[in-house]
């Protein structure tokens, strides 16, 4: 080694890297990270919302017609063409007067995971949180109309130190936003922004449910300040909470990024329900079921230990991905469903995702509850369609005016293959899914029904 | 598999992945000191480029954006980790090298575990400079700083190597690239 530093140093840095190993296929790799990467943004935006992304059901995908008008309040919010673009809006916030703060967080945004193009909408401390909303404008294949991404810290932090909490899609329409910081100490903070001070908001606590599944909330009107509100809710209670924005499109959904700690390890219900043989061929572990729980707990905001746990069926639905649905019970004796898929990709590498979270089923269901799912692609007409049906030996789809889109006999509790997209899009709240058990008896599972399109409320999606 | 509904963009993405992506890993395995994290590291930093394709494609220099997005990323996760690996076992003499190639091939390999222990940034901005030859413009146009940040990154991140290889400190300014001598 020479005494020049510098020219070593090339030196050595040239021979390290061309000892790097060639990846076999590139493209493989990266076409298979562009697919996980949308999956979980979409697992994690949604949270139960999850469902509708994958089965496609209340969202309106990029070029797809709006979606039929409900007779609700929230209706109004929802479907209408997207307002002014949100990264127009000016900054708010407790710390929206300090300007080193604010360089110092731009170029801690610019640098950081969120997104090269976001902007800075919210800087502030509510309660034990400093929270930043940030917004990517819209044009994202992933992202069509934006995504707004929260970052958080304790309070007063220094703008490095805030992290990447989550990232969630603008819906068309959309025009608000309501997030929540990760728990601190109990509780946690959240944001409530409207694009100016003829806005106005209410707020309800977590639902509860009737017999059919259907939640039902009571509201409460939050003060809203140059279009602003924000304030602190127990960390249980912040999760399943549905915000009602009015402003000129508003907004109307969860406090995005709400989550409550639930503790590691297996609980008791999920060892139990894991040990006990499920219909589909391949056993749930422990821990599969343990996580489905947890994130069911979470997102609910319900103990795990409080759950029974019974699972549905564990099998493959094709030759690469895996599913397991999972029943929870809870002691009042409301009804919920979870859904996970996973697949394996040729080089090892893997991603699971969450169909729907907890959706709430009638009180009267049982093991045999069916579900159903789409993975729609946007440039597809036809879309490939998964069914899970225990004990069932035949399945179809049909459509609201009655035409029949699938019919397909049930291996193992599991069918699956193809529709074609229906006329104005990915739209599934007016199918139903007709089981068929084996003494012939046939069971409707009507998609649409006396719902509001509450967040939560995940019951008319097969 | 079409990403995005302008199939000329999913093409000529895909041949940008093709064409660059052992280029790209060379540079992350120089970022990471670690194969497996370095193909990590470029995957994701495609993953990210692919979601602003249309828009980066039109700027003539996607390969500045994705190298921007892979020096961020590891930062951010040498942050979010903390972890430092054990790098200091020694590779076996290797048999048939005489004394002298053994012992420069022991300080070259010094040379290199001290370049890992650099802090992420200051590592890229070496990576940059004296691996990718890259003018001081461009390396802080990746780094997303001043060309006087890059001066002193790049000075600090030489000292501290000559400190850790036990090297008499450079007398006299070089290139440019030696304002600022603190580590």
């Amino acid at each position: 080694m020479s005494a020049d530093l510098e020219s070593d140093l090339r030196d050595v840095l040239t021979d390290r890297a061309g000892d790097v190993r060639p990846t076999p296929d590139p493209w493989q790799r990266t076409s298979a990270g562009i697919r996980a990467a949308r999956r979980r943004r979409a697992a994690v935006a949604g949270g139960v919302l999850a469902a509708a992304v994958f089965a496609g059901a209340a969202l309106v995908l990029p070029g797809d017609s709006e979606p039929p008008p409900r007779p609700t309040v929230a209706s109004e919010f929802l479907g209408r063409t997207a307002g002014p673009d949100m990264a127009t809006w000016p900054v708010r916030g407790s710390l929206s007067g300090d300007q080193a703060f604010l360089r110092a967080l731009d170029a801690h945004v610019q640098r950081s995971v969120v997104d090269m193009f976001a902007r800075v909408v919210y800087a502030g401390d509510v309660g034990a949180s400093r929270i930043v909303v940030a917004v990517t404008p819209s044009g994202d294949p992933d992202f069509p109309d934006g995504s707004v991404a929260i970052l958080a810290a304790p309070r007063g932090a220094a703008a490095a130190s805030l992290e990447t909490t989550g990232q969630f899609p603008v819906e068309p329409g959309q025009e608000a936003v309501a997030v929540a910081a990760p728990p601190r100490g109990g509780s946690t903070s959240y944001v409530v922004l409207a694009p100016s001070k003829r806005g106005f908001a209410d707020m309800s606590a977590r639902p509860t449910y009737d017999d059919s599944g259907v939640p039902l909330r009571t509201w409460r009107p939050l003060p809203m300040v140059n279009g602003v509100t924000a304030g602190e809710l127990p960390a249980s209670e912040a999760v399943g909470v549905r915000v009602r924005v009015t402003a000129a499109a508003g907004y109307d959904g969860p406090l995005a990024g709400a989550y409550v700690d639930v503790p590691e390890g297996v609980p008791p219900s999920a060892a139990a329900a894991a040990s006990r043989p499920a219909p589909g061929g391949t056993a749930a572990t422990p821990e599969q079921v343990a996580d489905i729980l947890r994130l069911f707990a979470g997102t609910h905001g319900v103990r795990a230990e409080d759950a029974d746990v019974t699972v549905q069926w564990s099998g493959s639905v094709t030759d690469t991905r895996r599913a397991v649905l999972v029943l929870f019970r809870l002691s009042d004796g409301a009804a919920f469903q979870s859904l996970r898929v996973g697949e394996e990709g040729p080089d090892s590498s893997g991603s699971q995702w969450d169909v729907f979270v907890g959706r709430p089923l009638p009180r009267s269901a049982t093991a045999a509850y069916p579900a159903m799912w789409l993975d729609p692609e946007p440039e597809s007409r036809r879309a490939p369609l998964f069914v899970i049906a225990p004990g069932a030996t035949a399945v179809s789809v049909v459509d609201g005016a009655g035409r029949s889109l699938y019919d397909a006999t049930v291996r193992d509790g599991q069918a699956s293959g193809a529709v074609d997209r229906p006329d104005g899009g990915w739209l599934v709240r007016e199918w139903t899914l007709r089981t068929q058990a084996a003494e012939g008896s046939e069971t409707s599972w009507p998609t649409h029904g006396a719902y509001d399109d509450d967040p939560l409320d995940l019951h008319p999606f097969l | 598999l079409p990403f995005h509904a302008d199939k000329a963009a999913d093409e000529e993405f895909r041949a940008f992945v093709v064409a660059r992506w052992p280029s790209l890993l060379r540079t992350a395995y120089l970022l990471t000191g670690d194969h497996g994290h370095a193909e990590d590291l470029v995957q994701n930093a495609l993953v990210r480029t692919h979601r602003h394709w249309r828009r980066i494609e039109r700027t003539d220099a996607p390969e500045v954006f994705v190298r921007k997005v892979m020096v961020n990323l590891n930062s951010s996760r040498w942050r979010r980790s903390r972890l430092r690996e054990d790098l200091t076992d020694l590779p076996p003499d290797r048999p048939g090298h005489r004394r002298d190639d053994v012992a420069d091939y022991d300080r070259r390999d010094e040379l290199w575990q001290s370049v890992l222990t650099l802090p992420p940034r200051m590592r890229a901005t070496l990576v940059l400079r004296y691996f990718e030859d890259l003018p001081e413009a461009e390396v802080a146009r990746v780094m997303g700083c001043s060309v006087g940040s890059v001066k002193t990154q790049t000075s600090r991140g030489l000292e501290r190597l000559r400190s850790r290889l036990g090297l008499a400190a450079e007398p006299a300014t070089t290139a440019g690239t030696t304002q600022g001598s603190q580590a």
